[in-house]
């Protein structure tokens, strides 16, 4: 696995446990009638589920399984699925810190951290797709289909009826 | 495939149909202009996202995760089982006792809510703890 993905994973579980505790909070609320204030924390909830887990879950697999480019080109414009990681987890980090600047600086500084994660989580898209879309394409070695599971572990291959070969193509065995 | 994994993503399916049922409903509803409990929308939704994708998300990477040792492929199975269990608990609990709590409410009834809760949280953080140490890789 590259050190990209692992990065995207880690923080997209992350983010999916906090954000199930920003929603456990809300249910504690729901059921109890206490607590009302825990409703400041549903954006931040929905934002870390879907934006932080979910999202980063899916960018963090699609950067280590989708095909390389090549011999030498290896997963292509690896600064710019950087820098789209940064930009998402900045985003991320703002909205997530958006109830602590309700609660510290008002309303107005709090709105204004959804305009910067907005604006970082746009740009972080862009940037993810840039990097990807070269990659996306037919697989050029026999084989390749099947590198999906060549990422799993060298155990899995042999254990599979197909011949495969690590190729230039998608992960390698024991990444 | 391992056996969890097999549960998890089954118990995704299942949730993926009963909510597209849920959802369909809603949205026939209001297709022809007739009302339903507001309650039903985060019920719609904690069964899709929770139920369906995040069940999705655990199963898959439950298996293809590098592993973390070798003949040791997953580091705490028991906790792992504790998750899907946990996760499934809490989700059911929700899905029966909100709408509940809200049209019909009873004293107590809430606390269900709250245990709800606290077992969701748990599943989400006892399968982070497991799936950790697996999170890992080499090269750029």
């Amino acid at each position: 696995m590259p050190r990209l993905s692992w990065f995207f994973l880690r923080g997209g579980f992350i983010c999916l446990a906090v954000g199930m505790l920003a929603g456990g909070l809300i249910l504690v609320q729901k059921g109890t009638g206490r607590f009302p204030f825990f409703w400041v924390l549903l954006p931040a909830h929905i934002y870390l589920v879907l934006v932080g887990g979910v999202t980063q879950c899916a960018l963090g697999v699609s950067y280590w399984i989708l095909p390389r480019l090549g011999p030498g080109k290896g997963r292509g414009n690896t600064a710019l699925a950087w820098s789209s990681y940064w930009a998402l987890k900045t985003a991320i980090l703002l909205v997530a810190l958006h109830p602590v600047v309700k609660i510290a600086l008002g309303a107005p500084a709090a709105g204004a951290t959804f305009v910067c994660g907005g604006v970082l989580q746009g740009l972080a898209a862009a940037g993810f797709a840039l990097h990807a879309w070269p990659r996306i394409r037919p697989s050029q070695t026999v084989g390749a289909d099947s590198t999906f599971s060549l990422s799993f572990s060298r155990r899995h291959v042999r254990a599979s009826q197909y011949v495969c070969e690590p190729s230039a193509d998608g992960p390698k065995a024991g990444e | 495939m391992p056996l969890l994994t097999r549960c998890f993503l089954k118990t995704a399916i299942l949730y993926f149909v009963a909510s597209s049922c849920l959802g369909g409903y809603l949205l026939i509803a209001v297709g022809l202009q007739h009302t339903t409990p507001p309650v039903l929308q985060p019920v719609y939704w904690h069964m899709l996202l929770v139920g369906w994708l995040m069940q999705l998300i655990f199963g898959v990477a439950y298996w293809m995760f590098p592993p973390f040792a070798k003949g040791q492929p997953h580091r705490y199975p028991a906790l792992a089982w504790f998750a899907y269990a946990a996760l499934n608990v809490g989700l059911l609990l929700r899905v029966v006792v909100e709408p509940w709590h809200v049209m019909r409410p009873q004293p107590g009834l809430g606390w269900l809510l709250v245990c709800s809760a606290v077992l969701q949280v748990a599943a989400g953080w006892m399968f982070l703890i497991t799936i950790w140490t697996r999170i890992r890789g080499r090269g750029r």
